[in-house]
């Protein structure tokens, strides 16, 4: 006999069943803020440090000091941008891999005393041409959506705009990490 | 040695070569203040492939017998020595006689305004020729978002969603809007910081 499986038992979900538990998940994902140490200034110098050495280590030699900038925004916020908002082809600002893959992304900031809230971030790495999924896209949101079954508040898009399966919310250089060392194929 | 360009800390470093251990640099960096020894300090630090830390030490009023015992725990880190400006004749006479009690393994930048460089050259000879062409003028942190690149970047959001930064803004207000990346984004870009 099918029950409902609210409360854990197995049994046939219903979408509402599932939205309550994603609104649980995207509870206990909220506690882990992520949250980077020194001014937001020294952030994008280390941001820009790491791609630097990561341009160093596949032999790229991109432009890093023009393609990745800051927007020291009102208050206390503050904005990191590689490459630009959409994706229309190969062009400069992206950082772009051996491979022919490319990055962008944008990560936005809160300075609080010696150390920065981490607001939101989208990171876009394309794949080469016809790889297949074309894109993966990892998001973390400003807060919690109102359905965090389909919009959860850290997750990563497979290669569609309209799948978003929940991750944790990964720090910014954490996912740097798994764009260098886990998408980028001539790591793997 | 007076001659320098004027560069970002991203393009000095670029240009500067930091050798590995059981070799030293001196390097010396010209600016109107020490306030951006600290920013320099982080963007060595985060380029830097060796694990070496970084220091900023302020030798203002110390003596050159005293400096000498500030660089040398821990040896192998880079420096920055700031608190050159305004010294005498004597002291730096007296840090190019003791010059070996500044060798180390990690590389020593001289934060100097442009007289104390002067004075540098003036009064510590042997100090400026090992230096040599490693001056370079810092002119801060370049990256800032142009005018420009802010305008294009409001203009993808305003087409890419299909609305006026008002309307956004509206939106926001009301609470309407759910807190996607490109809206905090487009929010910060209009200076609406308070909606996120």
């Amino acid at each position: 006999m099918a029950t409902t499986s609210g409360s854990g038992r197995l049994g046939v979900s219903t979408i509402s069943d599932a939205r309550k538990l994603a609104q649980s998940l995207d509870a206990r994902l909220g506690t882990l803020t992520q949250v980077v140490e020194g001014s937001a200034i020294a952030f994008f110098i280390r941001i820009r440090g790491y791609l630097v050495k990561q341009d160093r280590r596949l032999g790229t030699k991109q432009n890093l000091e023009e393609i990745i900038q800051y927007d020291e925004g009102p208050g206390d916020k503050f904005q990191i941008f590689l490459g630009p908002l959409i994706d229309k082809g190969q062009e400069e600002s992206f950082f772009i891999f051996p491979s022919g893959a490319r990055l962008s992304f944008s990560i936005a900031l809160r300075e609080r005393g010696g150390e920065c809230d981490v607001l939101s971030y989208r990171f876009h790495f394309r794949f080469p041409n016809k790889h297949s999924p074309e894109f993966v896209r990892i998001d973390l949101l400003g807060k919690s959506h109102s359905d965090p079954l389909a919009e959860p508040f850290a997750h990563i898009h497979p290669g569609s705009h309209s799948i978003r399966l929940p991750c944790p919310p990964l720090t910014p250089i954490e996912v740097l990490d798994r764009v260098f060392f886990v998408l980028d194929r001539n790591t793997r | 040695m007076t001659g320098y360009k004027e560069l970002s800390g991203f393009e000095i470093l670029e240009r500067i070569e930091l050798r590995g251990e059981d070799a030293h640099s001196w390097i010396a960096i010209v600016a109107n203040s020490s306030d951006g020894a600290a920013i320099f300090a982080t963007e060595l630090e985060a380029q830097s492939d060796l694990s070496a830390a970084v220091r900023v030490v302020d030798i203002e009023g110390l003596l050159t017998s005293d400096i000498a015992g500030r660089l040398r725990v821990p040896s192998s880190d880079h420096v920055i020595l700031v608190g050159l400006d305004g010294r005498s004749k004597e002291f730096w006479t007296s840090l190019d006689i003791n010059r070996s009690a500044l060798e180390r393994s990690g590389a020593l930048f001289f934060w100097l305004t442009p007289n104390a460089l002067v004075d540098l050259c003036r009064y510590a000879p042997n100090i400026k020729s090992f230096i040599g062409t490693a001056v370079f003028g810092f002119s801060g942190l370049k990256g800032a978002l142009s005018d420009k690149k802010r305008e294009e970047r409001l203009r993808e959001l305003s087409e890419k969603f299909r609305l006026s930064d008002a309307d956004l803004i509206e939106r926001a207000e009301k609470h309407a809007i759910e807190r996607e990346p490109e809206f905090v984004e487009w929010l910060l870009l209009l200076g609406r910081g308070d909606l996120v």
